[in-house]
C-alpha cells in the first residue's frame, strides 16, 4: 500500500487552485435560475397551442365525418334525371356517371339523409366536376343566387332544408324509400343545365306536392320560379357552428388615457420627481428634450387560439374565441429628464407663456437601460363579422368586437413613486382586461379551406395599473389569420 | 461567513445574496472544473450548469457540512455529466479492464506549482484524468468511483494506478528539467 502522502500534497495544491471565471458566466447562471413565474408562463402558453391544435383538429375530423350527402350531390342527380336531353358542356352520359359516383360517394358517409358532409367532399371532389360540382357551380351562378351559396362549400344550413326536402320527396320518389335510397337509383343523368334546374326545384318548398309517382324525380315541374325562392328557402335552415384556428402577429404598445399629461407611449410616473414649478404640459412638443423619466416603446405581439363562428345570415356571422396573446413592451430608464419654468409672458403678447430650461435629471442612476416588459394573456374575444362587399371570389368582411383578457403572467417593470425605483410588483397591475377590437377582413381564393386574412387593431378599455393614477392602456395592432374548413 | 444567512436570502431570491454565493466559490470552483476538462471554455461551461444546480437545489442543502464541500460535490457531479454528454469526452470515458498495476513506492515531494500539477494532470490519458481527480483529489474510494463511473471496482484501482506512475514519472522529470534549467518537453505516453 503506498504512502498517502503523495495523495494529500496532490490535494493540497489542488484546493489552491483558483480562476477567475468571465462575465458570461454569471449572465447565463441568471438567466438559467430566472423566476418560475416568468419561465412556467411561458410553458403553460406554448402547452396551451398543442393541445388547443389537437382539439382543433379532432373537431374538424368528427364534424367533417358527422356530415352526410350533400343535398346539391342529390338534387344534381334528381335535375339531371328530370331535365333528360338538355344538356350543357358538361357532358350527358360522363355527367350522370359523375353526378352518380357523387352522391354514392355521399351515401358512403355514415349518417342520415341529412348528413351532406362526406358528400360534401364527393361534390368538391373532381370525380363530380363533370356533374354535380359544374352543376352546383354554374347553376348557381347562374341562377343568381349571391353570397355563400355561390360557393363550392355545401353550408350545413343547406343540408338542413334541402334534407327535408329529400326525405319528402325520396318517399314520393321512385320506389318509395328515402331520398337516399331514391336518389342512388336515379337514371338517365343529363347535362348540367337540367340538374342545375333541379337543385334549384329541390329548395323550393312549394314543390314537395309536385312530386309524385315512381320517378318523382321525373315529375317535377320545370323550373319556373325565380331563384330567390330557393334563397329563402335555404335562409329558413338551421346554421351551425363552426371551428377554426386563428393568428396574428403586429406590435403592442401602452397608450396613455389622455389627461395624465403623458405623452403617447410615456412612462407611468410623470414628473414626480420634479417640483411643481417645473411641470410641464405635454402639449408643449417644441421643447425638444424629454419630459418623462422613462419612455415605453412599442414591442412585438403575437396571438393563436381557436375560435367558433356561427353564421346569421348571408353576411353577417359571429364567432368567439379563446386566445394566447403575448404583448411586449420596451422600457427604457435613466434617460436625463429636462424640467421647464414658465417664464414672464412677453408685454408684446401677454397672453403667452414661454418656457425656459429649469433644471435636467438623470433619475435612477446613470446609463441609459432598456428593459423589455411582457405580459401574456388569455383572451375571449367574441365579435361580430359583416361581409361588406359582395364579391363572391374576394369577399371583404369587417370584424368588431370585445374582448375579455386575462393576464397569465408579467415580467413588467413598474415605476413606484414611492421608492423612486422601478420594481417588479404585479399587483399594482390590473388582472382582467376589457377592449374593443376591429379590423377588416378578405376571404382568400384557396381550395378547400376558408383563409381569412387581414389587419385588426384592440384596444383595452380598462387602464394597465389600478393606482388611482392608472397606468396606459394595451393596444394592439397587426394582421390576423384565421382558417377553417 | 455565515452561510446559514447567505443560503436562507438566496433561498429567497434575494440577487445579492446569491451574487455574493456565486463570488465566493467561482473561482475555486473554477478550478475543479478545470481539471476534469480538456479547456477553460469546457471549464465554464461546466462551472455555470454546476451553478445553475447549486441554485436550483439549494433548498436541499441541510447545514450538516460545509456548504463550500456541497457545493464541490454537485461541481464534480456536474462535470462527470458533462463528460458523458459531450461527444468530445467520450473516449475520456473508455474505462479499459485490466490487470491490477502494482501501485508504485514512489512518494517523491511535489515541488511543481498548483498550476503546473494542473496542466499535468490535465494531461493524463483518457480515464486516468476522471479516476485519478476522483480519488486523489476529491476522496472517493474506489467502490464510489466505480459507481459514478459506472465501472468494476478493480478496474479503478488499475486505472489510478496507471495513472499515479505517469503522473509521478512526470512530476520527477519536471524537477529535474527545472533544476537543470531546460525547457519542459511534454512527455509521450
Amino acid at each position: 500500500m503506498h504512502d498517502p502522502k503523495f495523495e494529500k500534497e496532490v490535494q493540497q495544491k489542488m484546493q489552491e487552485l483558483e480562476f477567475v471565471p468571465s462575465d458570461e458566466v454569471w449572465a447565463n447562471i441568471q438567466q438559467g435560475i430566472a423566476p418560475r413565474e416568468r419561465r412556467r408562463a411561458v410553458a403553460l402558453f406554448w402547452w396551451w397551442l398543442v393541445p388547443g391544435a389537437l382539439l382543433l383538429g379532432w373537431g374538424l375530423l368528427t364534424y367533417r365525418h358527422s356530415v352526410s350527402t350533400p343535398v346539391v350531390a342529390k338534387a344534381a342527380v334528381r335535375g339531371a334525371d328530370e331535365s333528360g336531353s338538355r344538356g350543357s358542356a358538361a357532358g350527358k352520359g360522363d355527367a350522370a356517371s359523375k353526378g352518380r359516383d357523387a352522391v354514392k360517394v355521399g351515401a358512403a358517409s355514415k349518417g342520415s339523409a341529412g348528413d351532406i358532409g362526406t358528400a360534401n367532399a364527393g361534390v368538391v371532389r373532381d370525380e363530380a366536376t363533370g356533374g354535380a360540382v359544374g352543376a352546383v357551380k354554374t347553376g348557381m351562378a347562374g341562377s343568381g343566387v349571391k353570397g355563400r351559396l355561390a360557393s363550392s362549400r355545401v353550408n350545413a344550413e343547406k343540408r338542413d332544408g334541402a334534407t327535408d326536402m329529400a326525405r319528402v320527396t325520396g318517399t314520393k320518389g321512385k320506389t318509395g324509400r328515402t331520398g337516399k335510397e331514391g336518389m342512388t337509383e336515379t337514371e338517365g343523368t343529363t347535362g348540367t343545365t337540367g340538374m342545375t334546374r333541379a337543385l334549384f326545384e329541390s329548395y323550393r318548398p312549394g314543390l314537395i306536392g309536385g312530386f309524385s309517382g315512381r320517378r318523382g324525380v321525373t315529375a317535377a315541374r320545370p323550373f319556373t320560379q325565380p331563384a330567390n325562392t330557393a334563397v329563402s328557402g335555404i335562409r329558413e335552415t338551421r346554421r351551425p357552428w363552426v371551428a377554426g384556428f386563428a393568428a396574428g402577429g403586429g406590435v403592442s404598445s401602452i397608450q396613455s388615457a389622455g389627461g395624465s399629461g403623458l405623452s403617447n407611449g410615456s412612462s407611468y410616473a410623470f414628473n414626480s420627481q420634479l417640483p411643481a414649478s417645473a411641470q410641464v404640459r405635454s402639449s408643449i412638443t417644441n421643447s425638444g428634450s424629454k419630459e418623462t423619466i422613462s419612455n415605453i416603446q412599442s414591442g412585438v405581439s403575437y396571438w393563436a387560439g381557436v375560435y367558433g363562428e356561427k353564421k346569421l345570415s348571408a353576411r353577417w356571422s359571429v364567432d368567439i374565441g379563446l386566445n394566447l396573446h403575448f404583448y411586449s413592451a420596451e422600457l427604457k430608464t435613466n434617460q436625463q429628464v429636462s424640467a421647464y419654468a414658465p417664464t414672464s409672458a412677453s408685454l408684446l403678447a401677454p397672453s403667452v407663456v414661454t418656457y425656459t430650461l429649469a433644471s435636467q435629471s438623470s433619475i435612477g442612476g446613470t446609463g441609459e437601460q432598456t428593459y423589455l416588459n411582457r405580459y401574456y394573456f388569455l383572451e375571449l374575444p367574441a365579435a361580430v363579422q359583416w361581409q361588406i362587399n359582395r364579391s363572391r371570389k374576394l369577399p371583404v368582411y369587417w370584424r368588431g368586437g370585445a374582448v375579455l383578457s386575462y393576464r397569465m403572467a408579467s415580467n413588467a417593470l413598474y415605476y413606484s413613486e414611492q421608492t423612486g425605483d422601478y420594481e417588479k410588483d404585479n399587483a399594482v397591475a390590473r388582472k382582467m382586461q376589457i377592449g374593443l377590437q376591429s379590423g377588416f377582413m378578405v376571404e382568400l381564393p384557396v381550395r378547400g379551406v376558408r383563409l381569412q386574412a387581414g389587419p385588426e387593431v384592440q384596444y383595452a378599455l380598462t387602464s394597465l395599473l389600478t393606482t388611482p393614477a392608472g397606468g396606459g392602456h394595451l393596444f394592439y395592432g397587426g394582421l390576423r389569420v384565421a382558417l377553417t374548413r | 461567513m455565515d452561510h446559514r444567512q447567505l443560503v436562507n436570502d438566496c433561498l429567497r431570491g434575494d440577487s445579492v445574496a446569491q451574487r455574493q454565493l456565486y463570488n465566493e466559490f467561482a473561482a475555486p470552483m473554477l478550478g475543479v472544473c478545470y481539471r476534469y476538462t480538456k479547456s477553460m471554455v469546457d471549464a465554464e461551461d461546466v462551472l455555470q450548469e454546476g451553478f445553475i444546480m447549486v441554485y436550483k437545489n439549494l433548498h436541499q442543502f441541510s447545514f450538516s457540512g460545509e456548504l463550500g464541500g456541497w457545493v464541490r460535490r454537485i461541481m464534480v457531479n456536474t462535470a462527470i455529466n458533462y463528460l458523458k454528454k459531450n461527444s468530445r469526452y467520450q473516449t475520456d470515458l473508455l474505462f479499459k479492464e485490466g490487470t491490477l498495476h502494482p501501485v508504485s513506492d514512489d512518494d517523491p515531494e511535489v515541488t511543481l506549482s498548483t498550476k503546473e500539477l494542473a496542466e499535468l494532470i490535465r494531461q493524463l490519458p483518457p480515464g486516468y484524468q476522471t479516476i485519478f481527480n476522483l480519488h486523489a483529489v476529491e476522496g472517493y474510494s474506489h467502490v464510489e468511483i466505480g459507481k459514478i463511473l459506472g465501472i468494476k471496482e478493480g478496474t479503478s484501482r488499475s486505472q489510478y494506478a496507471r495513472a499515479r506512475s505517469l503522473l509521478i514519472n512526470w512530476i520527477d522529470k519536471v524537477s529535474v528539467a527545472k533544476k537543470n534549467e531546460t525547457s519542459y518537453a511534454r512527455p509521450k505516453v
